[in-house]
């Protein structure tokens, strides 16, 4: 995504004073203690998707690291992921593993996991992708593989909603969190955003620490030449050695393979932790609104993760059905998706900011706001109803994306919405807005006398922010309504779609038929 | 017709396409994909290393995945593609032009580019002959005109022909190692494939007018893609891509090469690594992902004060300014003129918002 004016000269500056700037007033990230937190991180193998290591722990705390030398091998990759899959699945309180009993209701603790960066988040895609359908191997091992299956395409699938605060993409988190002067493209290395952040003098002094640090690899794959050099040797060896069943051989070999794995995955996890640790140092306070953002994200889990493996039917979120990891081919469960999408952008997007005067700005200068002066109170009312109309002037030099109609509500006051009524250009060229007062006129329940009512001469002369207020319970509705049988357009949206692209082998796909055998 | 004493492996020029495509402003890019001087063979003259290697296991992946699927007359593709109604239920038979090393049949390029332009005239004579084949291996064909330097070939991983339409339609394919994984399937990648498929759809019409065989075959502006299964080595074709508008990006950018090519001093084979590393360079975002050089010309571009090392978005933002010169204008500078005048007053908007912060 293209930057924005204001982030141009954020970096501008960034670069002006030779390190990398904090964003935002407040911080946008939920800085939970290390026992609800688990970093996960994989390498694989060039050209393949199934792990060849993976290191997972606590933050402080040496991690667990699983390596097969072969991860081609179809079996041994599976028995090597089955030994991951309880210490996930404890941490993301699946029912039958978590400490907190299999009740999706239970209210449970904030929890996150941590990768290293996007490449790591796709792999836990590609476990989705293997394991939640696969019938392969012994029972019990599958059933395992199947549940950690599931548990990664959840966590894959949170991860693209916005707003969500579990699965957190180290490079994503610390790119928002601060300003780099950098090139986007090369923000994508965790190694290198943290040589900016950590490395102490000068400009220069931190730009070749960033530029060492980016030529090791961060993503799940391993540099080709440490490959060519390291790996394939021991790989060749390895295979000799297992094809005349020389089994010292074979062990010996392994030994060399695990011995470079450890190392990649060490490092990955250092990262990660060193990551985390920068933001529990970061004097900022968190944006007092992330709790709102948690209990959604918890609520996505408690519906779409705790509830579908009790297989509990939600009369509002539709029925337990698995999504295929390919892509939500059912077309209410494709819709009720998009809706919670939306709702989550919008509370995303329309919450944070009340606490951010940052935030502000940049939708000031987007156009997308007003920060203004209150010029005017009156109130049109009659009799003992009130119509509080206020006017409002800012700036005429900004952009302005906001039209006649637009609804705005005050920052800080969420609840006090207004309606532009009209937009006008003063002689000295600002902005004059007649906004009506629609929400919440004589100020909250629980008032102490802090608000004052929307009438009030005493807010003449005031500066005020208003922003667009968040319409996600509109979303939040069709997500549900969209599940309804007896509604208009139901035809479109509950009908299984038969053309041959939806006829997926067994491993990938869910089974639509029973889906609609169900719901019916 | 140039014999082939040059490695093979050189001689297949899209990836050269693709590489002068990521940045043609840059003349040092231009002169390395022209004349045949690969990055890496100059970045390690330059600084003793370079930093853009592939890895073993992967190519060793794709080699393994592309014979999988041209193996006992390419069944395997071949049902992926009827599956995927690409070739209809009738579709049978392959022309393989594959070399050798890749478990084709042809011992060179110029082998395969003479078979390639015989099957295409042999099924244009005879329409109707019985054992024509629907699918065709690693077709090879030359661009007409001095695009490249000394020569520009083009290897198509997979051509479908569909003999049931009239006139038969000639529809490309991409093969890629990737997992298929959907609507979550890395956009970059695909736009790459869809490239590089665009670039051989109108390589094709190149090719049919030279060889007089516009009006036999039809070359579709859709074409298909061949990925892997996630965790399996089975293909997962994507078929309908819209190549339109791929095919005129290569139109416009062969045209924009020959330019290029013609303007270059010296014939095919003078130019040097030291001819690459004396050329003017203009580093953008881009390069970090393809090009070698890409460390030496960030520092340059330090030097010189360009926007772009804080990434396209401040370079645009700052036009011809220098990132000194737009730092001095923050710190209050007079501007020398109308494009610093405006600059400056676009920064300050933004800085007022934070001083009203």
């Amino acid at each position: 995504m293209a930057l924005t004016a204001d982030q141009v000269v954020r970096r501008l500056r960034a670069f002006e004073q030779g390190k990398p700037l904090p964003s935002g007033e407040t911080l946008r990230v939920q800085r939970l203690p290390d026992e609800q937190i688990l970093i996960l991180v994989f390498v694989r193998m060039g050209g393949e998707s199934a792990p060849w290591g993976i290191a997972y722990g606590r933050p402080g705390r040496k991690p667990d690291i699983l390596t097969t030398p072969e991860p081609r091998t179809r079996d041994a990759v599976a028995e090597m992921v089955a030994q991951l899959a309880p210490t996930l699945l404890t941490h993301l309180n699946h029912p039958k593993y978590s400490h907190w009993g299999p009740d999706p209701d239970t209210k449970l603790p904030p929890f996150q996991v941590w990768l290293p960066n996007r490449s790591h988040l796709e792999m836990l895609h590609h476990l989705a992708y293997a394991y939640t359908f696969t019938k392969f191997g012994e029972r019990s091992r599958h059933v395992r593989l199947n549940q950690l299956g599931h548990a990664c395409g959840w966590l894959f699938r949170e991860a693209q909603r916005p707003g969500q605060t579990i699965t957190m993409a180290a490079t994503d988190v610390l790119t928002e969190a601060y300003t780099f002067p950098a090139e986007t493209t090369r923000q994508g290395h965790l190694g290198f955003l943290l040589a900016w952040l950590q490395t102490r003098g000068s400009r220069e002094a931190r730009m070749a620490a960033a530029a060492a640090a980016e030529e090791q690899s961060i993503a799940t794959t391993i540099d080709p030449t440490e490959e060519r050099d390291e790996l394939v040797p021991g790989l060749e060896t390895y295979n000799t050695a297992r094809a005349a069943k020389n089994m010292p051989g074979m062990e010996k070999a392994a030994r060399m393979i695990r011995r470079v794995l450890v190392e990649e995955l060490g490092r990955r996890f250092d990262l990660t932790e060193r990551a985390i640790a920068v933001l529990h140092a970061d004097k900022r306070r968190e944006n007092r609104y992330l709790d709102d953002l948690m209990e959604a994200s918890l609520d996505e889990h408690r519906r779409q993760f705790r509830r579908i493996e009790r297989q509990v039917d939600d009369a509002e979120d539709g029925p337990a059905f698995r999504p295929s990891p390919e892509t939500d081919r059912h077309p209410s469960a494709a819709a009720s998706r998009y809706y919670v999408s939306e709702a989550s952008e919008e509370l995303r997007d329309h919450l944070l900011v009340h606490d951010d005067r940052e935030l502000q700005a940049e939708l000031v200068a987007a156009g997308e706001a007003i920060a203004g002066r209150i010029v005017e109170v009156r109130d049109e009312g009659e009799g003992r109803k009130t119509i509080p109309v206020w006017v409002v002037e800012s700036n005429g030099a900004l952009p302005l994306r906001l039209r006649e109609d637009s609804a705005l509500c005050v920052v800080g006051l969420p609840g006090r919405e207004l309606r532009i009524r009209n937009i006008e250009r003063t002689p000295d060229l600002r902005y004059r807005f007649e906004l009506q007062v629609t929400k919440l006129l004589h100020g909250p329940h629980d008032n102490d006398g802090s608000v004052l009512p929307a009438a009030s001469p005493r807010l003449k002369r005031r500066t005020v922010v208003l922003v667009k207020p968040s319409m996600h319970q509109i979303g939040r509705r069709r997500s549900f309504l969209v599940w309804k049988r007896d509604v208009p357009g139901a035809w479109l949206t509950h009908r299984v779609p038969k053309v041959p692209e939806v006829d997926l082998p067994k491993e990938i796909g869910e089974d639509l038929t029973a889906i609609t055998v169900r719901r019916a | 017709m140039p014999k082939s004493t040059r490695d093979d492996s050189h001689r297949d020029t899209r990836r050269r396409f693709e590489q002068w495509a990521r940045n043609p402003q840059c003349q040092a890019n231009v002169i390395s994909a022209v004349h045949n001087i690969p990055m890496a063979r100059v970045a390690e003259q330059e600084t003793g290393r370079s930093t853009m290697g592939q890895s073993p296991f992967a190519i060793a992946r794709g080699q393994a995945f592309e014979k999988s699927l041209f193996r006992n007359g390419g069944r395997l593709l071949l049902e992926a593609l009827k599956r995927s109604r690409v070739l209809p239920d009738e579709a049978a038979g392959l022309a393989d032009f594959r070399m050798r090393m890749h478990g084709g049949t042809c011992r060179n390029l110029d082998e395969a580019l003479a078979g390639t332009a015989d099957l295409l005239r042999r099924l244009a004579a005879k329409p109707g002959r019985p054992g024509r084949p629907w699918l065709v291996a690693g077709a090879t064909v030359r661009i007409p005109g001095n695009t490249m330097l000394p020569e520009a070939l083009l290897v198509i991983d997979a051509l479908g022909i569909r003999h049931d339409e009239s006139p038969p339609t000639l529809i490309v394919g991409e093969i890629k190692t990737y997992p298929d994984r959907g609507g979550y399937t890395d956009r970059q990648e695909l736009a790459t494939a869809r490239a590089q498929a665009g670039v051989y759809v109108h390589g094709l019409d190149l090719v049919l007018a030279e060889l007089d065989l516009t009006d036999e075959y039809r070359v579709a502006r859709q074409g298909f893609l061949v990925l892997t299964r996630p965790g399996f080595n089975r293909p997962s074709i994507r078929v309908g891509e819209d190549l339109r508008y791929q095919a005129e990006r290569a139109k416009r950018g062969f045209v924009l090469l020959e330019r290029a090519a013609a303007s270059m001093p010296g014939p095919s084979g003078t130019a040097t690594p030291d001819s690459v590393i004396a050329a003017p360079i203009s580093y953008s975002e881009a390069c970090v992902s393809f090009c070698d050089r890409a460390d030496t010309c960030r520092a340059k571009a330090l030097e010189a004060g360009c926007g772009s090392v804080l990434g396209d978005d401040v370079a645009r933002f700052l036009g011809a300014t220098t990132l000194q010169r737009a730092l001095d204008l923050l710190a209050g500078s007079t501007p020398a003129n109308a494009a610093e005048q405006d600059l400056k007053r676009r920064m300050q908007d933004i800085e007022g918002l934070r001083s009203w912060r």
